[in-house]
């Protein structure tokens, strides 16, 4: 009984890495873990323990299959059950051009179904898609969520989020202001389960978005004009800098550079 | 055996993460899953087919995987000791290389290959099922009830392994060390409420 405190605390630093706490619970537990050192190492180490075990146990994706050299015992039905051919249980040339012919008819099919699915996605603005997720950022009235105050937070803010410090450096005068952070709209950019933040700037007066994520979730987006709105790609150490701006330069990106560790 | 190859690639990456967890590596899954999967297809006939098929390849994995481990430790001339792995540096503590553990450069410190050494001697002195249960849910991301029925165990027997390792883990590192850094992130933030900072800072 006594210990009970300690096991909720576990159980919501669990929800915590398994996403299941609500934004307002997670800031919750946040700004507890501030004034808490023993809850901010632990759920520091339970977020570390979490990505390094996604880094170390990623598994091969579904067509990595691998075939055995010189197989073992089965391996020639194996192989003949993966390439999934109903006709393929006996071998011999005929019943192998019956499986390449399957096979081609299965690539065709995959070929027509994406290009469907191409012209379908192409017809449509999905909610992930940068323009529309500045969109949404402007309507929201370009809120952050959290700020840093210094140059040194914004190092210490990047280096925990994206295990790359990132150090601003724009002068006063410049044009460009760094006006917070938010996390919500990188699925264009960065795959599941990458942490990702996004820079709200503003550039000339015009609101800008950078959104910042580690390299290993990278989607490796291409540049240019998507809709209304331009996309700069910048790689900054272990980090991917997507800049999405009405400006034809990436105005706000090229004022961050490679910052140095947070020291206690 | 038409539909094995389909139900097969389907599976694929539960299977490879239940070899991975019982190996307590990556190294051998692959193949640890290939020598499975031809055991399964001679077996094919003792597949029940309103069992689920996952369950049913994740048990000739576990036993693919714990003889290959067998193999492997008969092998093996020396033991290897995880434990005796350096100490991994603390985060907040100031060493040669800086405390994160990726350089400037994006580059993994020699810090980080400690890290994870010592996260894999945490890992290994996990029991073999509650291994599994943790890279299911926390690498694939399955619910308590799919991995419940991958590893044919109860749910909340699930749901508590994952649980406990997750604390087990955490507990070791922070034993070895490792502390969060004080300006931790969104901890180390302040809620804006829309408050733009003069001098230009985020």
């Amino acid at each position: 009984v006594t210990h009970q405190p300690h096991e909720d605390v576990d159980r919501l630093i669990d929800a915590y890495v398994d996403g299941e706490l609500t934004a307002a619970e997670r800031r919750a537990l946040e700004e507890r873990a501030r004034g808490d050192a023993g809850l901010r190492d632990r759920l520091g180490a339970q977020r570390e323990v979490d990505a390094r075990l996604r880094a170390l146990f990623a598994p091969p994706a579904r067509r990595d299959v691998p075939m055995a050299a010189g197989g073992a015992a089965g391996s020639e039905r194996l192989r003949a059950a993966l390439v999934g051919s109903a006709g393929a249980g006996e071998g011999g040339r005929g019943a192998g051009w019956g499986r390449r012919g399957a096979l081609r008819l299965a690539v065709a099919a995959c070929v027509l179904l994406a290009l469907g699915v191409g012209w379908w996605w192409a017809m449509r603005v999905p909610r992930t898609r940068p323009d529309a997720v500045y969109a949404r950022y402007v309507e929201a009235g370009f809120k952050p969520e959290a700020v840093c105050t210094t140059p040194k937070e914004f190092e210490a803010y990047t280096a925990q989020h994206l295990m790359q410090p990132v150090l601003p450096t724009a002068a006063s005068g410049s044009g460009v202001e760094y006006v917070g952070w938010s996390y919500e709209g990188g699925e264009h950019f960065f795959k599941e389960r990458t942490y990702v933040v996004v820079l709200l700037a503003r550039s000339g007066g015009r609101p800008v978005l950078v959104f910042m994520g580690e390299r290993r979730g990278d989607r490796g987006a291409k540049e240019g004009r998507i809709g209304t709105m331009n996309v700069f790609r910048r790689e900054l150490g272990g980090a991917v800098l997507y800049e999405v701006t009405e400006s034809g330069s990436p105005d706000v990106s090229r004022t961050l550079a490679v910052g140095t560790p947070p020291h206690p | 055996v038409d539909d094995f190859g389909a139900r097969f690639r389907d599976a694929y990456r539960t299977l490879w993460c239940v070899a991975a967890a019982v190996l307590g590596t990556r190294v051998d899954a692959d193949d640890v899953v290939q020598d499975a999967a031809a055991v399964a297809l001679e077996r094919l006939g003792d597949f029940d087919p309103g069992t689920d098929f996952v369950a049913w390849m994740a048990q000739i994995v576990r036993y693919s995987a714990l003889n290959r481990a067998r193999l492997r430790q008969r092998r093996r001339t020396t033991t290897m000791d995880f434990n005796a792995a350096s100490t991994i540096p603390a985060r907040g503590a100031q060493t040669s290389t800086g405390d994160s553990p990726v350089t400037v450069a994006g580059q993994i410190r020699p810090g980080q290959d400690s890290f994870d050494d010592r996260l894999l001697g945490a890992l290994h002195e996990l029991e073999e099922t509650a291994r599994s249960c943790l890279l299911l849910r926390s690498v694939l991301d399955l619910s308590f009830k799919q991995i419940a029925v991958i590893l044919d165990i109860p749910e909340g027997t699930a749901m508590s392994h994952v649980h406990r390792a997750r604390r087990r883990l955490r507990e070791r590192l922070i034993e070895c060390g490792y502390h969060a850094p004080e300006e931790s992130g969104r901890a180390g933030m302040r809620d804006a409420g829309g408050a733009r900072v003069s001098g230009g800072t985020a």
